[in-house]
């Protein structure tokens, strides 16, 4: 069966294709133990390098019988529209189906073969693989063995669309590429059709004459160096090497399919002198690796391209971090670059035991995300359960960081935050070697740390640079202030609405002075000011540079001022709030004080309805609630609750580096020791 | 879960009669009130209610008052709070009600039928003050303007913390007293004119005027009538013996009518001791104190050790026959046990205790009484010997 024939059938297949998926959803479960026996089976080694396993199916015919050349381009290019969007729907579900079957705790099994599946087929991914795009190649072979093992191990090259969405940016161009260069030029052209950016640089390689092409992205790859390194040699011939290339491919046209890879081998050890080069031949993979900004080079006679990584993106240069400031602590902080962000903290911890797992979420973003732990502090279920739950995402895009955050977390609907986020690389670091993992998604400076521990979001990097006693103070400080931040309005409004017995005399006629001729509620006053404040806060945010001097001296003057004095709202009020807002800063994590200010509200709405009452009541939910978080598995109260009291040393006092020299067990199971006892 | 129960909460919010917001600026807190006995029998309450707007920490309006006095009647405590409300536009808030003040009359008259209130109100704190106006009546004492508190109520609680009476739970102690020893005592408070009748000569002078002082304790027998009083002079002797005075300057002449010597008595302890024989009872009483010389108007030379050691068993000897004048007078006067001395041989004789209780008046009246002073003199102030020279004093005796 030729691969033309396979593709016929898959036109043909278009309908009933979708009964095995509709299978897949309702027999996933039963889809798990087959798919375990389809992995077994020794498959083609193509499935592991390719994009899916019918890909691989038509790598094995393409390979055989060469088609005519002129069907390639169109027909992919079709196939791949048809079916991409197709796969791609019933392939979400099963997704999401996988997924959810993941959270139920009633199917533990499901997940974890599943995840295991991936895990094999990412192994694989890896084994073959060159980088982070061909992760999701595995993965892809994941759903391809899931497929497979459905069929019942039939290898039926048309039953999956070959265009797994997951498999490459260019997704949809299954086909390997022919030797010819107009051919694949043509494939590229219609590819990259209305896309600007694309540069097509058509030369002539000296002194051979063979006709080459390089095809780059403009503005993200450096252009001198291009020339430099790679035009120059070519077109110059300046290199022996390149005359034996030339003189190779012209010599042994007929013979070309064997001798191709030697001759890309040739360009890349030769000519061509930049460091990181690969060869490729699949289609996708090198479009995928033009749009990260890879050159590809394309030689006439060769089915094979070479990647040159001259990869040159403008960004940020490192700076301080904005939301998470220290007095003494290191000034540098995440920029919008994975790799940076990566290298800043492999700066930090220089073993080889910090591992870097690349992963790739989003459809059409194809984002970048590292995973780093510390090999042997942290506990493997962790990293495998946080790998399987960023591979579940499955959505066209993925642009900050706090998105892969809300697929991470156990409770979405929890006002707590239950991932980490920091700006600091030595917050980062620092979890590294508690046994957390580091999630680095590209293009955000926001790295994520799971799992997040209340105390963590109380814990700031000024802690550990200043003396241990002076840390521990200002610890206590923080955590009045974050109570001040919660409670001190609600306090209020019950204390003076509900029991001003309790008030002190001379305070009680004090506030009650000041409370004459204010026309509103104790409660309407609160929530009235609170908003007043919140709003002022957020117009903060978003004001334009040049206007916000104007809107601090109307917030201040107005609010401070003019309210009190015209009697709308009385001075006892505006110094609880502006106490509240004060004290609501104070949280180390933006996030952390977020969630904070906002139970603020509804603390005050009971404690105006009924008071003390209503105040315990709230706080009582609030710590049965933070109690039963448990994200990743940890408790959100750990080491507090459940107790582990070695480790309270670092949360109601901040003792000595020396004295914290046990891990949390439940972060890393046995390998607790930091430093020797004593 | 949360789906079903959240309008069972929602309800419970809003529904359960669990509503008692009251604004600030809808309550008229009192801060004393005073009760006192009209010539139809009916009880007159007054009430010392704070003004917000004047007690405002504002300032520049001076010389208006920070509280308004308002008057009810009624047939008891309860009924007499609610026709005064009708004359607030506020809820009337006792909570922060500090100072309750019995006419004399009243007193007289017995408190057995309004006291009640005191007790049972959840808005009564505790930890008030009852004071008895002595030859006054309590609307007197309330319509006071104290000059130097917003409001009187205020002041006289105040006051009595600086003479060294204890913290200010007069109410509970009276409570605790007229069950136990059958007898009570509460703080006198008296409307006193100035020594001198000032001479206002502009608008800005400022001569004393009528003030309140506390006066010493009311004692009352135990049908809760005021059957006399007990004035500063022997009242720290009570405070002493009770183990309740904090601290108490003792001016004594020596020697000479001018002759005198001042020593502030800090540390104050007591310890009472029964003796039981064939008549009765009889009661040891040992007064510790330590002491420092505040002011010496005589010719001793303190730098002398041997002076102050005179000195001190001097004091010794007065502060012994004072105490044992000022027992004597209630022991024989009275006959109530207002020092608490039954409590000795409850606390460490329960049995015989019991078998006395029934007849215990007669049993103190009778009961022998000896006081041991103890005093120990540490220091003398920033002098030795005084910085007046001996020979003036000599030549002025």
């Amino acid at each position: 069966m030729s691969w033309f024939e396979g593709k016929e059938q898959a036109k043909g297949n278009d309908k009933p294709k979708k009964e095995p998926k509709q299978e897949s959803k309702k027999e996933l479960k039963k889809a798990v133990e087959p798919a375990r026996i389809g992995e077994e089976q020794p498959e083609p080694q193509e499935l592991d390098r390719g994009e899916s396993g019918v890909e691989a199916g038509e790598l094995d015919s393409g390979e055989a019988e060469p088609e005519p050349e002129s069907e390639v381009p169109e027909m992919g290019a079709q196939e791949a529209e048809g079916d991409g969007d197709q796969g791609r729907r019933s392939e979400s579900h099963s997704a999401k189906s996988a997924a959810r079957g993941k959270q139920e705790p009633g199917s533990p099994q499901l997940p974890e073969q599943a995840r295991g599946d991936a895990q094999s087929g990412h192994l694989a991914g890896q084994i073959s693989g060159r980088d982070a795009g061909q992760d999701a190649a595995g993965d892809a072979g994941q759903h391809a063995g899931q497929d497979t093992g459905q069929n019942a191990g039939a290898a039926d090259p048309a039953a999956d669309p070959a265009c797994d969405p997951k498999s490459a940016p260019g997704g949809g161009s299954e086909a390997p590429l022919q030797p010819g260069l107009e051919d694949n030029l043509k494939r590229f052209e219609a590819s990259f059709a209305k896309c600007s950016d694309i540069v097509f640089r058509r030369f002539v390689i000296m002194p051979s004459g063979t006709k080459a092409a390089a095809i780059y992205l403009d503005g993200m790859c450096d252009t001198q160096q291009v020339e430099e390194a790679v035009l120059r040699p070519l077109m110059e011939g300046a290199n022996q090497g390149a005359d034996r290339f030339v003189n190779e491919a012209g010599n042994e046209a007929g013979n070309k399919a064997a001798h191709a890879e030697s001759d890309a081998a040739q360009l890349e050890g030769r000519l061509v002198s930049a460091l990181q080069v690969s060869r490729e031949t699949q289609f996708g993979v090198v479009i995928g690796q033009i749009l990260k900004g890879e050159t590809a080079v394309l030689a006439d006679g060769s089915p094979e391209v070479l990647l040159v990584n001259l990869v040159k993106m403008e960004q940020r240069s490192i700076s301080e971090p904005t939301s998470e400031k220290v007095v003494r602590g290191p000034r540098d902080g995440f920029t919008e670059s994975l790799r940076t962000n990566t290298s800043l903290i492999r700066r930090r911890i220089v073993t080889p035991r910090l591992k870097t797992e690349a992963l790739t979420v989003g459809t059409f973003t194809h984002t970048d995300i590292a995973l780093m732990y510390m090999d042997g502090i942290v506990q493997e279920s962790m990293v495998e359960e946080v790998k399987g739950r960023i591979k579940d995402i499955d959505v066209d895009g993925i642009l900050y960081s706090q998105n892969i955050e809300e697929y991470l977390e156990d409770k979405v609907y929890s006002p707590f935050p239950q991932v980490q986020n920091t700006e600091r690389p030595d917050v980062a670091a620092s979890s590294l070697l508690e046994g957390k993992v580091v999630v680095v998604v590209n293009n955000s400076p926001i790295v994520l740390v799971v799992p997040m521990t209340y105390w963590s979001g109380l814990q700031a990097a000024d802690d550990y640079t200043e003396r241990s006693m002076y840390g521990t103070a200002v610890r206590w400080v923080r955590y009045i202030f974050i109570h001040i931040s919660l409670l001190l309005p609600s306090l209020y409004v019950a204390l003076t609405t509900f029991h001003p017995e309790v008030i002190p005399t001379p305070l009680l006629i004090s506030i009650a002075s000041a409370r004459e001729g204010v026309p509103f509620p104790a409660v309407i006053e609160a929530l009235l000011m609170e908003l007043i404040f919140e709003g002022l806060r957020e117009a903060g945010i978003r004001l334009p540079q040049q206007v916000g001097p104007a809107v601090s001296i109307a917030g201040a003057l107005v609010i401070g001022q003019a309210v009190v004095e015209a009697g709308i709202v009385s001075s006892s009020m505006v110094i609880i709030v502006s106490l509240t807002g004060i004290a609501s800063f104070a949280f180390p994590m933006y996030n952390m004080g977020t969630s904070f200010r906002m139970l603020r509200f509804p603390l005050l709405f009971i404690s105006g309805f009924i008071g003390f009452y209503g105040i315990m009541l709230f706080m009582i939910l609030l710590t049965v609630h933070l109690a039963t978080l448990k994200p990743f598995g940890i408790p959100y109260l750990a080491p507090a609750s459940p107790l582990e009291a070695s480790n309270l040393k670092d949360i109601l006092i901040r003792a000595p580096k020396w004295k914290m020299n046990k891990r949390m067990g439940l972060l890393s199971g046995r390998n607790r020791r930091r430093s020797p006892l004593g | 879960m949360w789906r079903k129960l959240a309008p069972v909460l929602l309800c419970m919010l809003l529904l359960t009669g669990c509503w008692d917001r009251l604004e600030l600026n809808d309550r008229a807190i009192l801060l004393g009130t005073g009760v006192d006995l009209l010539e139809d029998g009916r009880y007159m309450m007054t009430a010392n209610i704070v003004v917000p707007l004047a007690a405002g920490s504002k300032g520049g309006n001076g010389g208006t008052p920070g509280f308004l006095t308002e008057t009810a009647v009624g047939k008891d405590l309860t009924d007499a709070k609610q026709n005064m409300q009708k004359k607030l536009s506020r809820v009337a808030f006792s909570g922060h009600r500090r100072n309750i003040f019995i006419g004399e009359s009243l007193a007289r008259h017995g408190l057995s039928h309004l006291m009640d209130q005191y007790a049972r109100s959840p808005d009564v704190r505790p930890r008030s003050n009852i004071y008895v106006v002595k030859g006054g009546t309590a609307q007197q004492a309330m319509s006071l303007f104290y000059k130097l508190e917003t409001n009187p109520s205020i002041a006289v609680q105040k006051i009595q913390e600086k003479v060294g009476a204890p913290i200010s739970r007069s109410l509970l102690d009276f409570f605790i007293l007229i069950n136990k020893d059958n007898c009570g005592v509460m703080p006198s408070l008296k409307l006193v004119d100035p020594e001198v009748e000032p001479v206002k000569k502009t608008d800005n002078d400022s001569p004393p005027q009528p003030t309140l002082e506390i006066e010493g304790i009311g004692i009352f027998n135990e049908e809760l009538k005021l059957v006399g009083y007990m004035e500063m002079d022997d009242f720290w002797v009570r405070l002493w013996v009770t183990n309740r005075l904090k601290h108490r300057d003792q001016t004594e002449s020596i020697g000479g009518k001018e002759d005198t010597v001042s020593i502030r008595l800090t540390h104050l302890k007591s310890k009472v001791t029964p003796e039981f024989n064939e008549d009765g009872v009889s009661f040891n009483i040992l007064l510790k104190a330590k002491g420092e010389v505040i002011e010496n108007n005589t010719a001793l030379a303190l730098a002398d050790e041997q002076a102050v050691k005179d000195l001190e068993q001097q004091f010794e000897k007065i502060l012994q026959s004072r105490a044992e004048q000022s027992i004597k007078k209630i022991q024989t006067g009275y006959g109530l046990d207002i020092f608490g001395l039954g409590d000795s041989i409850r606390m460490f004789h329960p049995y015989k205790w019991r078998r006395l209780e029934p007849n215990w008046e007669n049993t103190f009246k009778k009961a022998e009484i000896k006081v041991r002073v103890d005093l120990n003199v540490r220091g003398t102030g920033l002098d030795l010997d005084s910085l007046v020279p001996e020979r003036s004093r000599e030549d002025s005796q």
